[in-house]
């Protein structure tokens, strides 16, 4: 297999313009935390002063400005995730690559990393995101790759994937369902609300025309696009059985 | 400035600081210093201790013929027999030297209180400086007056290399002490300590300095490895200038380290003549001190590189350790055979050690500690090791990135090879 950064060969002035966040968080412990983020900023090809600079503005970014002269082990899990992410980013990379970014964070870390994230892909740098959250996946990707054991199980622009996948997810918000609902294999109720999974070819106005003629009021009809945590169950427990 | 010089560069300022700015650091660099500053102030403290034990036991001896006689005991001449094939010296313009033709004789004058202490010049002295030196409790600066005497005699009496090397060279003192009981006894604990701290007790501590230094590459390296931070490394600098980075940083701090212990040798050792006469001035090569460093280095690079190679062929700094042990007991082997390094260190055990890379800087520190190595010897086993560590620098950044493509699995000896031919 060949790979090309950036339209050319993965020279070492190419893997300069990557910045990464490996899933394991491990900057130098003993370190203090300025001088391991301008470390790394001056490995990625920045001047000492931009780099100390750049560090600076980052850890103003992140919240860790008043941390800075701590030495990385005084920080705690999320801090340290948090300067981590940092690092990937000092030398505002052309491709930002994130494995699992938000596992074992707040959900005002999350957040924050999230902006962040926003904020580099207004940038113009491409994010690559690795993550077993799909709805993480659903909120920051346009485009999915879905890997396990090795293959590539899915590729391809988020919406057109779920339009793709002829199956739909009708939602309707009844008292009660009627006897038969033409076109579904599945049926569940979550949250007070009858969820039907349509087989192929299926025809989502023939649920409603069964409701309205059984004589059932329905309050809420929705024609949902499945959802990436469904066609990640439905693809790997395909692969798996094959 | 080519990115790989760059990247070493930055490497080895980031890995520099953080070795030379721990506590741990700060410790041991002072910590021989402090030592010798210790036995410097300790000696006259104990040796007060002794004299005062034995000034209580002269007392209830008194009368004895050595005690008499140490009552006078500057005025006292030494003793000297001349054995030595190939060399003559006339004592009679030196007073202070009474001249024997029998050990024995001059024995009994030292037992009677004649004189203090008594110098045996054995046949091989010019061949290997061998002296048999027979002093009291009260016994003045002989030796060192004796060796002035005899560098003017070997510089006068010929010309051949032999004699003006034995010149050169101190005499090697096999000592014994006489008590006042007129008893003979193999040198003091005291002296002995103190020697053996000063000569091979410096070398062990230059060789665990430098296994060390390498222990601390291989768990840089493990843990770099083990939390992933070598592919955040990797994405920014070559395997190689990570790894020479890495080594050269941690081989200045252990060369400064060096350097202080050193320095403290070259400051305070000399002062102990001051406080321990049987010492007779303990000389300082500054040559020689070089050549230790010289080895000191060569040999960290060899160790550093090897444990570097593990480091990476492993999957944690917990997997490393046990294997380690596969590089420390090679650089450690040449203690195995410490006796036959301090009686025979021209032996053809130790002087082949001496040119194998990995027990060289062992085997060389420990020799060169003990006696005079041919400058040959010197270059061509100080080459090996540069030259080795070079090549085992080079194999182990490219192990260190095919390491990198197996995180959490131990790589086989197929993937070593592989990483070698092709680069990983």
């Amino acid at each position: 297999m060949r790979w090309r950064y950036f339209g050319g060969p993965p020279t070492r002035q190419a893997l300069r313009r990557v910045g990464y966040l490996p899933e394991e968080r491990g900057l130098y412990q003993k370190s203090g935390l300025t001088d391991v983020l301008r470390y790394l900023g001056r490995l990625k090809g920045l001047s000492a002063k931009a780099a100390q600079a750049r560090t600076d503005a980052m850890l103003q970014r992140v919240g860790l400005y008043e941390h800075r002269a701590k030495k990385v082990q005084a920080l705690s899990r999320g801090m340290n995730q948090l300067a981590q992410f940092a690092s990937a980013l000092l030398h505002q990379p052309d491709l930002v690559i994130l494995d699992e970014p938000f596992s074992g964070l707040d959900p005002i870390n999350v957040q924050v990393m999230k902006e962040i994230i926003h904020e580099q892909q207004q940038r113009g740098a491409a994010i690559i995101f690795s993550s077993h959250n799909m709805e993480d996946v659903e909120e920051m990707c346009e485009r999915v790759v879905l890997v396990s054991g090795g293959a590539v199980l899915l590729y391809g622009a988020l919406d057109e994937l779920k339009r793709a996948r002829g199956v739909q997810t009708i939602r309707v918000s009844a008292p009660r369902q009627p006897a038969d609902v033409p076109g579904a294999s599945q049926s569940t109720v979550k949250e007070g609300r009858f969820e039907y999974l349509l087989t192929d070819g299926s025809d989502p106005n023939a649920v409603l025309r069964a409701f309205l003629e059984g004589g059932i009021p329905v309050e809420r009809f929705e024609v949902a696009l499945p959802s990436l945590r469904d066609m990640f169950i439905e693809e790997v427990s395909r692969a798996r059985n094959a | 400035m080519p990115a790989t010089l760059d990247g070493v560069r930055i490497v080895f300022g980031h890995e520099f600081r953080k070795q030379i700015g721990g506590k741990g650091f700060l410790i041991a660099t002072l910590a021989i210093p402090v030592l010798l500053v210790l036995i410097w102030i300790a000696i006259p403290v104990i040796r007060g201790f002794a004299d005062g034990d034995d000034a209580d036991a002269a007392g209830s001896a008194a009368g004895t013929p050595a005690n008499e006689a140490g009552q006078d005991a500057a005025s006292a001449p030494a003793g000297i027999v001349m054995q030595a094939r190939g060399l003559a010296v006339d004592f009679s313009p030196y007073p202070e030297f009474r001249v024997y033709a029998e050990t024995a004789a001059g024995l009994a004058d030292v037992k009677a209180g004649e004189i203090n202490e008594l110098f045996v010049l054995l046949p091989d002295y010019v061949a290997n400086g061998r002296v048999e030196h027979y002093y009291t409790e009260d016994a003045g600066d002989g030796a060192q007056r004796l060796r002035l005497i005899l560098r003017d005699a070997l510089l006068g009496e010929t010309q051949s290399p032999a004699h003006r090397q034995r010149a050169l060279d101190r005499p090697q003192f096999q000592r014994f002490t006489v008590t006042a009981d007129g008893e003979v006894s193999a040198e003091s604990g005291l002296a002995v300590a103190v020697s053996f701290l000063i000569g091979q007790g410096f070398a062990i501590a230059l060789i665990f300095s430098l296994i060390a230094y390498g222990t601390i590459l291989l768990q840089t390296v493990s843990e770099e490895k083990e939390n992933r931070m070598v592919e955040v490394l990797l994405t920014s600098a070559t395997p190689l200038a990570v790894m020479t980075g890495k080594v050269l940083a941690l081989g200045l701090a252990g060369l400064m380290q060096m350097s202080v212990w050193i320095a403290a040798v070259v400051l305070i050792v000399p002062r102990f003549a001051g406080v321990l006469p049987d010492m007779d001035g303990i000389p300082i090569d500054v040559g020689l001190l070089l050549l230790v460093l010289a080895f000191f280095l060569a040999g960290y690079a060899i160790a550093a590189a090897l444990l570097a190679g593990i480091g990476a062929a492993t999957t944690s700094a917990t997997e490393a350790g046990p294997l380690s042990a596969l590089v420390i007991i090679p650089l450690a082997a040449p203690f195995y055979a410490m006796p036959l390094f301090l009686s025979s260190p021209d032996h053809w055990l130790p002087r082949l050690l001496s040119f194998l890379p990995v027990t060289a800087a062992t085997s060389m520190l420990l020799r060169l500690a003990t006696s005079r190595v041919a400058p040959g010897e010197v270059a061509l086993s100080l080459g090996l090791m540069l030259v080795t560590a070079a090549l085992l620098l080079w194999l182990a950044s490219r192990i260190f990135r095919a390491g990198l493509l197996l995180y959490g699995q131990r790589m086989s000896l197929r993937a070593a090879w592989a990483a070698l031919r092709y680069g990983g």
